[in-house]
């Protein structure tokens, strides 16, 4: 039977046509991400109410800190939704990025042993963090509602604000975990990068305050642009900066195409080096 | 339909993997074929790189040069534990060596029952496999496996965990499967399941496929290799002593000719007789440790091999002297007697050859 012929070579591996390899990738993903999930609260009391629980934790101690001892006040909301807004998407961002650096290398003894696609680890990775994501922005539209008032039709604006959300953090999840495989400085690089971010990001604070001496760093940054977005459907009644929002849609896109191609490149020899 | 597989000149080297960071060359131009509904085994010492052609046939690691092709619907039997979470369920864990095992074919609720009844653990299929023993592992491992309507089966070395029941029931299912027409390649030392189960054998030494016939001939190639000559050879071998306390140097001399070629040599150590050996292994002659020192100049010159971990047996050492192209130039063995049980009772024993004090490579 000559279409079933599978091709194994140097160079690329597992010969597969992009199709094909989307095809063995998407199922592998939802089984790969069912199990990371049911692992992940499996032996944990508060099963999936820790995904909610470290992102308030993170709210009320900065938010005191802010509100209380700083004396940061938001003009444009409530300093809970305002900050919430900020810390939902964030989060997300940080969760994917901080457990997929190593998705692949863990999988060692998996990967070592069976094939499958490695770009299943990492994406796996993000797509249950994204069952976290969904679950956290419901208790936003909810937060958002007591304090602001009821949603609007601008908050259909979320919908391209989070693809671009989706698109950074796969691009950088995906090639944080296959360069990993390689060379660990990622685990060390990956949680310093991430606490950077956050503070350059005006995720607790606004983000004029950064517009005001330097608007550049909001705008290339994708985390800011994102959380901005995520405030302006949110409860600022208007559509997020489509300029702004389609330059980062358009260069992440780019990035995920290169990402990509050259972690296929890479992929054959990385069960030699788990 | 039955799977196939075809290597083309396949080799495989792991670079700065091999002894003091030399490239590690697990595949040396294999050519292998194994056609529709063919069982085929794979024997070899440790090390001969049998894992790697089963891995490379998987499609987990690419070969470094040749190409694979290969057809039908491959099923691994994976190692113990590999792929397992302990923290799910038997139920859990079966969903997802299903998915890894055969990539997006789904396992319908009737395979899931299979899958347990099989492996004999219908009573505990909803709690952790945390709980389980290790046999239970390779049980699920294996049922997982062998239900996934394979074409192409392969199979390293994993039927041996179970107990006596499974093993045999192991036995029976891929013979049904073979009937069904799946093709096998099995790599085991298990030499007794490789000629019950495989027509045909490969063995393998130094990444070389260096015999392929009928399991029962290869099996004798292999249990007989390399032929013990106990002849000095025109390379002069001898040891300064023929009875060696265990945990002291076996010293050999030998002579590299000059013929103006460059050269290696290569050393084996051949358990010759039957000793303590014997209780583990039914076979009579067993190369327990091999060694290859390249050799910058001719003339004389001296081996010191560590006798550390070996047990107390009769051994013959053999050394081969090879050319560049790995063609034998000539070769010597002779009988040592190492006394003074150490115990053990390895197959493979780690021994350093040293030349002048200095160490020069590893088995």
């Amino acid at each position: 039977m000559a279409d079933d012929k599978v091709v194994i070579s140097p160079a690329r591996g597992v010969e597969q046509t992009f199709v094909e390899r989307v095809r063995t990738t998407v199922p592998l993903v939802r089984v790969w991400t069912v199990r990371d999930l049911r692992v992940r609260y499996r032996q944990s009391v508060l099963r999936s109410g820790w995904s909610l629980l470290q992102p308030l934790a993170i709210l009320f101690t900065y938010g005191w800190v802010l509100t209380a001892v700083l004396d940061v006040r938001p003009e444009e909301a409530p300093y809970l939704t305002f900050a919430w807004a900020g810390i939902v998407p964030f989060t997300f961002f940080a969760q994917s990025l901080g457990l997929g650096v190593g998705s692949i290398q863990q999988a060692g003894p998996v990967i070592s042993r069976v094939y499958l696609p490695r770009e299943v680890l990492p994406l796996s990775v993000v797509a249950g963090t994204f069952v976290d994501l969904a679950i956290m922005t419901g208790t936003l539209v909810v937060v958002s509602w007591v304090q602001v008032g009821p949603p609007t039709v601008y908050l259909l604006g979320l919908v391209p604000v989070f693809v671009v959300l989706l698109l950074w953090t796969t691009v950088l999840t995906v090639a944080a975990a296959g360069i990993t495989v390689f060379r660990r400085d990622l685990n060390f690089a990956v949680p310093l990068f991430l606490r950077v971010l956050f503070i350059v990001t005006p995720v607790m604070y606004s983000a004029e305050l950064i517009a005001q001496q330097s608007k550049w760093l909001v705008d290339l940054n994708p985390l800011a642009v994102v959380v901005e977005g995520t405030r302006d459907a949110l409860y600022r009644q208007q559509w997020p900066d489509p300029a702004l929002l389609g330059a980062h849609f358009a260069v992440a896109a780019v990035l995920l195409v290169v990402v990509f191609a050259v972690f296929r490149r890479l992929e054959p020899r990385m069960s030699d080096f788990v | 339909m039955s799977g196939t597989l075809r290597f083309e000149g396949v080799g495989k080297v792991f670079p700065g993997a091999g002894p003091d960071g030399a490239d590690l060359v697990a595949a040396d131009g294999v050519d292998l074929v194994v056609g529709a509904n063919d069982a085929v085994a794979v024997i070899g010492p440790n090390g001969a790189g049998k894992s790697t052609l089963l891995k490379m046939a998987a499609g987990v690691t690419s070969p470094t040069t040749g190409r694979i092709e290969r057809t039908g619907r491959v099923s691994t039997v994976l190692e113990l534990g590999t792929g397992v979470h302990p923290d799910l369920t038997g139920r859990e864990n079966v969903d997802l060596l299903a998915a890894l095992i055969t990539g997006d074919r789904r396992r319908s609720a009737d395979g899931l029952t299979e899958i347990v009844e099989f492996a004999g653990l219908a009573e505990v299929v909803d709690r952790p496999v945390r709980h389980y023993s290790t046999g239970m592992l390779a049980r699920l491992a294996f049922s997982v496996a062998v239900h996934s309507e394979p074409e192409l089966l392969l199979v390293d070395e994993v039927l041996s965990v179970g107990d006596l029941d499974f093993q045999s029931r192991c036995r029976e299912r891929i013979r049904e499967l073979r009937a069904g027409g799946a093709t096998l390649l099995l790599v085991s030392h298990d030499l007794d399941l490789v000629t019950t189960l495989c027509d045909r054998a490969v063995l393998m030494v130094e990444g070389r496929t260096v015999a392929d016939g009928p399991s029962a001939e290869v099996v004798d190639t292999y249990v007989g290799r390399p032929a013990p000559v106990r002849d000095p050879g025109r390379i002069g071998l001898r040891v300064d002593q023929e009875v060696v306390d265990a945990g002291t140097p076996v010293v050999a001399r030998f002579q590299v000719p000059d013929d103006g070629r460059a050269h290696a040599v290569r050393l084996d150590y051949v358990v010759g007789a039957p000793s303590m050996f014997e209780l583990v292994e039914r076979s009579s002659s067993i190369v327990c440790a091999t060694a290859v020192l390249p050799v910058t100049s001719p003339g004389p010159m001296s081996v010191e091999l560590s006798t550390a971990g070996l047990p107390r047996g009769r051994y013959d050492l053999q050394a081969t002297v090879l050319d560049e192209s790995g063609q034998q130039v000539d070769a010597g063995a002779v009988p040592f007697t190492l006394d003074a049980a150490q115990g053990g009772y390895l197959l493979e024993v780690p021994a350093q050859l040293l030349v002048d004090g200095a160490a020069v490579g590893a088995p």
